[in-house]
C-alpha cells in the first residue's frame, strides 16, 4: 500500500512526524539510525513507532519520565545514536552557508553560568557575587561594562580578566561538530558562527584558533546589541543550515526565514534526559558535561562495557584519589596497570613488598584482586616493616558490591571497560581542575551500573572461550 | 558487440582502457550503477560520457528503484529462503528493466557483481568475465568482502551466498592487475590487463582524449624538491571508521615519510570528509574526481616517493614512482604503534652508523613491512653479510644465536622475555608528547635492546633525539639508559602473586 503513495506525500507525511519537538526530532533520527532499514523491512512497525514518539513526547511532564533510560542499567548509547559525522555532513553540504551556535553546540560547557558564577564567588570569596553577576548577566552588555556595575554594586574592585580564564578552561570543544564543520569548510560552505554572550569577540577567536576551526564570521551579542536569532537574520541569508541544541528559540524561528535545520541535542541534556542515582547536585552538573561531552556527543559509538566504565566504574576509581590526600597509600595494583599510571605520584601501585623507607603510618588499599595474595603481602610488610602501623581499606567494603569489574583496571588487562574508566578519571580530572569526587557519589555511581558490568565482563569470558574453539 | 558493468570510477577507467585497446573493432555497451555519481551530476556525466563515442549506449542501472522493490534487507542470519527471495525480486527487477537479450554480446564484463545486474547474471548462470573492484584487489578477496560488507550487508549476503566477487564457476576469465597481486597469490582464471601499460604501451594515442574526458590537465612542480605524493583513502572502505584517526595516520605518515619534499595530496574519488587544505596549506591538493591511474600521464618527471597507509591505488602509480611506501592494513587499527617502530629503525640506523657496517636484519612477531619501509626512509646501509640484528615484538621468540644485538619493540607491557643473564639491557624511551589542538595522544614508548657485542655498547650509550612531527602537532622525545641489573631483572620476573 505504501508503494501507492506519490513519493512527495510520504516525505511531507515523514517531515510532520519527525518536527514536532526538540524530543520528537532526536528520537525519530535515533530511531532511523538504530535500524536504517525499518522503514523498508517493517513500515506498519515503522509508521506506529512514529505516531507514538509524537503523542509521548508532546505531552507535557510524562515526556520527561527517563522510562527505559538510567544510566548503568540499559545501553544509552544505543538509544542515543547520532549519524557518523561524514553521513551527517550530507546535510550540511547541500547549502551555501551554515549557522552554527557555539554554546552547547560547538563548545559544551562544563558548569552553568550559574555553576561558573558560584566557583568565582569561592575563589574571590565575596559574599554576594555570584547573585550580584546572575543579576547584571545581560548577553548584549560587554564583560567590562557588567563587572563596572558589579564593582560598584558590591564596592569591590575586580576584573573580568579570572571569570574569562574559567570560561576559557570551562568548554569542552565538541569533536563532532568541529568535524562537521570542518567538511563544510573543506567544500566552500559559508560558515557564521553565533553566540550569545557578554565575553568579546576576541575571547572566542582564540577558542576557535586553538582548534583550528575556520569560519567566515563570528557574531557576539556583545558587540552587536543584537540576540543571535537576530543576527542571522541580519545576515539576510536565504538558503542555509542551522546546526544548533536550541530548537526552539533558535532552529525554529530560523526555519521559518529558509533555514534547513541541523538539530543536535546537546550531549549535557541527553544525560540530564536519563534516570540518576542519588548523587550530589554540585557533582552531578560537572558530572553530566563531562560524561554527555565524551560518551553522547556523536564523536564515538562506545561498546556497553565502555560507557559502563566512564559512566559508573570512572567515578568511584576517581573518587579514590581522595583517599590518598592524606596519607601515605599504598595500592595493591599492578605497577603497569592504568590504575598506577593514573595515580601517579599520589600513591604507590606494587604487588611486590619491596625494602624502601616507609613513614610510620601506611595506608593500604586492598584492591581485591587477589584476596589470597594479598594477605600475603600485607604479612610481609608486616614482617619487614614490624614499627609501622598498617591501616588498610578494603574498596570491597567502602564499594558494598562486587569489584570483579575493576580488576582489570588494577592488574594490566586491556579491554573496552578499562578503556571508559582510563577515559573518565582523564577527562573528568581535565576538565574540573581536578575537583574530587566524593566516595559516596563515587559508590552510588559503581552500583547502579554493577550487575552489568558483570554481565558484560562474563560475556567477555566467554567470547574469550569460545575464541580457540571458533579458530580450529 | 561487448557489454561492461561498472560501479566504480577506477573500474570506469579500466572499462574505458580496456574497451578502446581490446575491442576497438567491436561495439561496447556500458551500464553503471546510478551511485557512482552524485543524483545531480548523473545525468550529465551519461550524456558526457556518450559524447565520446566509445560506447554505443551508456545506461545507469537505478538501483535506489530496485532497492525498493526487492524486498526485506537481509543480515548475515537471513534464512536461504529470505535470501533467494530477494535474488528473485532482484532478478525480477532487472528482468523487466533491462530491454536487451544477453545473447547478443559476445563478452560480458561484469565488476562488481554484488550489484542487481551481477546478481541476475550470477543467480541465471550467465557465463561472463569478473573484473576486480580496485587494482590487485583479486588478490585480496577477504578485504574486499569486509569493505563490501560495511557498504552494503544485503549486497554482501547476496553475493556470498551466490559465490560471486572472483570465486564464481559462471566466471569465464578474472581482469586484473597481476602487478599488485600480493605475494604468493595466484588464480587460474586471472587476465592481466594494467592501465598503465596498456595506455603506455597500446593506445598511446588515445591518451590525451581520455584526459580531455576526465578534465585532467598537466600539473607543473617547480623544480627543486623531490616530490612526495600522499594517494588518501576512502573512510568506508577502511577498518578504522573514524575521521580523527584518519587525519592522524595521514599527519603521522607526511611526518615520518615526505620530509624535505614538496607535497602533493591525491585524495581517493569518494575521500570528501577530511579537510586537507587545512591539515596541509603548503601541499598541492590534486582533485578527488581524478582517478589516480592518469597521474603518470600528467607529471612532466617521474614522481619520487609515493606514500599511502593502505590504498591499492598506489599501484597504478609504482611504475611510474621511485619509491614506493605502502603499509599493511594493521596501520589502520595500530597506527599508535607505528611510532615505536619508527624508534626501533632509528636505532637500528645507529647501530649500523656506529659500526660501519651495513645490516642484515632478522625479524619475529613484528610487522616488517612497516620496519623496513623506516629503514628505507632513513637510508639505512643493509647488507645480507652484515652486521646481524633481530627485531621483535614477541616477547617469547628466540633470537638468532649470532645475532649481534636483540632489538625488544613490545606491543604491551607484558616483558617476560628472555634476557640473557650477563648481558647488560638497554632501555630505550620515547614520550610523544602532543601540542596544543593535537590529535595525537599521549603514549610512553619503551625498547629494550640487548647487545651481544661490547663495541656496540659505545653506540647506544648516549643515543638520544628529538623528532617534531610537525603535522601531527607532537614531539618524539627519546633517549637511552643501560638497565642497572636489579631494574633488569624486575623485567624477567613477574610481579609477585601476578
Amino acid at each position: 500500500m505504501i508503494e501507492r503513495l506519490s513519493v512527495d506525500f510520504v516525505r511531507k507525511l515523514f517531515y510532520l512526524l519527525t518536527n514536532g519537538n526538540a524530543q520528537i526530532k532526536f528520537h525519530t533520527i535515533c530511531m532511523q539510525n538504530q535500524n536504517r532499514e525499518m522503514a523498508t523491512n517493517r513500515p506498519i512497525e515503522f509508521g506506529l513507532k512514529l505516531l507514538a514518539y509524537n503523542i509521548f513526547y508532546r505531552i507535557p511532564l510524562i515526556r520527561d519520565i527517563p522510562i527505559g533510560r538510567s544510566i548503568g542499567k540499559e545501553y544509552l548509547t544505543r538509544q542515543y545514536l547520532r549519524l557518523p559525522v561524514e553521513d551527517l555532513a550530507s546535510e550540511i553540504l547541500e547549502n551555501p552557508a551554515v549557522v552554527c551556535d557555539l554554546k552547547h553546540t560547538l563548545f559544551l560547557p562544563v558548569l552553568t553560568q550559574n555553576g561558573l558564577y558560584e566557583k568565582l564567588e569561592k575563589e574571590f570569596r565575596i559574599q554576594g557575587f555570584a547573585r550580584m553577576r546572575r543579576k547584571l548577566q545581560n548577553s548584549c552588555s560587554s564583560i567590562d561594562e557588567i563587572y563596572q556595575r558589579l564593582n560598584q554594586g558590591l564596592e569591590v574592585n575586580l576584573s573580568p580578566t579570572r571569570e574569562l580564564e574559567l570560561a576559557y578552561e570551562n568548554l569542552i570543544p565538541n569533536r563532532y561538530i568541529i568535524r562537521l564543520l570542518d567538511i563544510a569548510a573543506y567544500h566552500d560552505v559559508k560558515i557564521y558562527l553565533t553566540v550569545d554572550s557578554p565575553y568579546p569577540s576576541s575571547f572566542f577567536e582564540s577558542l576557535l584558533q586553538r582548534h583550528d576551526i575556520a569560519f567566515c564570521s563570528l557574531l557576539v551579542s556583545s558587540e552587536t546589541q543584537n540576540k543571535k536569532r537576530e543576527m542571522v537574520r541580519k545576515l539576510g541569508l536565504s538558503h542555509f543550515g542551522i546546526v544548533s541544541a536550541d530548537f526552539n528559540h533558535f532552529i525554529r524561528p530560523l526555519v521559518k526565514a529558509g533555514g534547513k535545520p541541523i538539530y543536535y541535542r546537546a550531549p549535557v541534556q541527553l544525560m540530564k534526559d536519563a534516570r540518576h542515582p542519588r548523587i550530589s547536585s554540585d557533582f552531578k552538573e560537572r558530572y553530566d558535561a563531562v560524561c554527555g561531552a565524551r560518551v553522547f556527543s556523536g564523536r564515538k559509538r562506545p561498546a556497553f562495557s565502555y560507557e559502563l566504565g566512564y559512566l559508573c566504574a570512572g567515578p568511584l576509581v576517581y573518587s579514590l584519589f581522595s583517599l590518598f590526600e592524606d596519607a601515605y597509600t599504598v595500592c595493591y595494583a599492578s605497577r603497569h596497570s592504568e590504575f598506577a599510571k593514573l595515580v601517579g605520584s599520589r600513591a604507590v601501585c606494587t604487588r611486590s613488598a619491596v625494602q624502601k623507607p616507609l613513614p610510620g603510618e601506611i595506608q593500604v588499599l586492598d584492591t581485591g584482586i587477589d584476596p589470597q595474595g594479598f594477605a600475603r603481602y600485607l604479612q610481609k610488610l608486616r614482617h619487614m616493616y614490624p614499627d609501622t602501623c598498617f591501616r588498610v581499606i578494603s574498596l570491597k567494603q567502602v564499594s558494598g558490591s562486587s569489584i570483579a569489574p575493576l580488576t582489570g583496571f588494577f592488574t594490566n588487562a586491556s579491554s573496552e571497560m578499562t578503556d571508559g574508566i582510563r577515559d573518565f578519571c582523564r577527562d573528568y580530572s581535565k576538565y574540573t581542575q581536578n575537583d574530587p569526587i566524593s566516595i559516596q557519589d563515587g559508590v552510588r555511581l559503581y552500583r547502579c551500573g554493577c550487575e552489568n558490568m558483570q554481565a558484560q565482563l562474563k560475556l567477555q569470558s566467554c567470547a574469550v572461550q569460545l575464541r580457540p574453539a571458533a579458530q580450529m | 558487440m561487448v557489454l561492461y558493468h561498472v560501479s566504480t570510477t577506477y573500474q570506469l577507467l579500466y572499462c574505458i582502457v580496456h574497451r578502446l585497446a581490446r575491442h576497438s573493432q567491436e561495439e561496447a555497451g556500458l551500464l553503471m550503477v546510478e551511485y557512482i555519481q552524485p543524483e545531480s551530476e548523473r545525468k550529465a556525466f551519461v550524456s558526457r560520457l556518450e559524447n565520446t563515442g566509445w560506447f554505443s549506449f551508456v545506461r545507469l542501472v537505478p538501483e535506489n528503484q530496485f532497492k525498493l522493490k526487492r524486498g526485506n534487507a537481509l543480515t548475515e542470519q537471513s534464512s536461504p529462503q529470505e535470501i533467494e527471495s530477494v535474488i528473485r525480486n532482484v532478478c525480477a527487477c532487472v528482468e523487466s528493466w533491462k530491454g536487451f537479450d544477453l545473447s547478443e554480446f559476445s563478452r560480458i564484463y561484469i565488476g562488481s557483481d554484488q550489484w542487481s545486474f551481477g546478481i541476475y547474471c550470477l543467480a541465471n548462470h550467465i557465463p561472463h568475465v569478473y573484473i576486480e573492484d580496485a587494482s590487485g584487489m583479486l588478490s585480496q578477496r577477504e578485504r574486499y568482502m569486509q569493505i563490501t560488507k560495511e557498504i552494503n550487508l544485503t549486497n554482501y549476503v547476496i553475493s556470498q551466498y551466490l559465490h560471486g566477487a572472483g570465486t564464481s564457476e559462471y566466471e569465464t576469465a578474472r581482469l586484473c592487475d597481476e602487478r599488485n597481486f600480493i605475494n604468493g597469490f595466484t588464480d587460474d582464471k586471472a587476465e592481466n590487463f594494467s592501465i598503465y601499460d596498456a595506455l603506455r604501451y597500446e593506445i598511446p594515442q588515445r591518451v590525451p582524449e581520455i584526459l580531455a574526458f576526465y578534465g585532467a590537465s598537466p600539473i607543473h612542480v617547480e623544480d627543486g624538491k623531490p616530490i612526495c605524493m600522499y594517494m588518501t583513502q576512502y573512510l568506508k572502505s577502511m577498518a578504522i571508521k573514524d575521521l580523527d584517526v584518519q587525519e592522524e595516520i595521514t599527519n603521522m605518515l607526511v611526518d615520518y615519510f615526505s620530509d624535505g619534499c614538496r607535497l602533493i595530496i591525491k585524495p581517493h574519488p569518494k575521500d570528501i570528509w577530511l579537510n586537507y587544505h587545512r591539515m596541509f596549506p603548503d601541499a598541492i591538493l590534486l582533485p578527488h574526481k581524478m582517478n589516480s591511474e592518469l597521474l603518470p600521464f600528467l607529471f612532466e618527471r617521474p614522481i619520487d616517493r609515493v606514500l599511502t597507509a593502505s590504498s591499492t591505488s598506489v599501484g597504478g602509480m609504482a611504475p611510474f614512482a621511485h619509491e614506493v611506501y605502502q603499509f599493511t592494513t594493521e596501520i589502520e587499527t595500530r597506527y599508535e604503534h607505528l611510532h615505536a617502530i619508527y624508534i626501533a629503525a632509528m636505532v637500528a640506523k645507529e647501530l649500523a652508523r656506529c659500526s660501519q657496517q651495513g645490516l642484515s636484519i632478522s625479524y619475529s612477531g613484528i610487522n616488517r613491512t612497516q620496519v623496513e619501509n623506516f629503514l628505507k626512509i632513513l637510508k639505512t646501509p643493509m647488507d645480507k653479510d652484515g652486521l646481524r640484528i633481530h627485531i621483535t615484538g614477541s616477547p617469547d621468540s628466540d633470537a638468532p644465536t649470532d645475532a649481534a644485538a636483540v632489538l625488544m619493540v613490545p606491543d604491551s607491557e607484558q616483558l617476560g622475555w628472555w634476557i640473557p643473564p650477563d648481558k647488560k639491557v638497554w632501555q630505550i624511551h620515547g614520550s610523544l608528547c602532543p601540542e596544543e589542538g593535537s590529535l595525537v595522544a599521549e603514549q610512553e614508548i619503551q625498547l629494550y635492546l640487548v647487545l651481544y657485542s661490547a663495541q656496540l655498547e659505545a653506540c647506544v650509550s648516549s643515543f638520544a633525539f628529538v623528532s617534531p612531527l610537525r603535522y601531527s602537532k607532537a614531539k618524539l622525545y627519546v633517549q637511552t639508559k643501560a638497565l642497572r641489573k636489579e631494574e633488569a631483572a624486575a623485567l624477567l620476573i613477574q610481579e609477585e602473586s601476578e
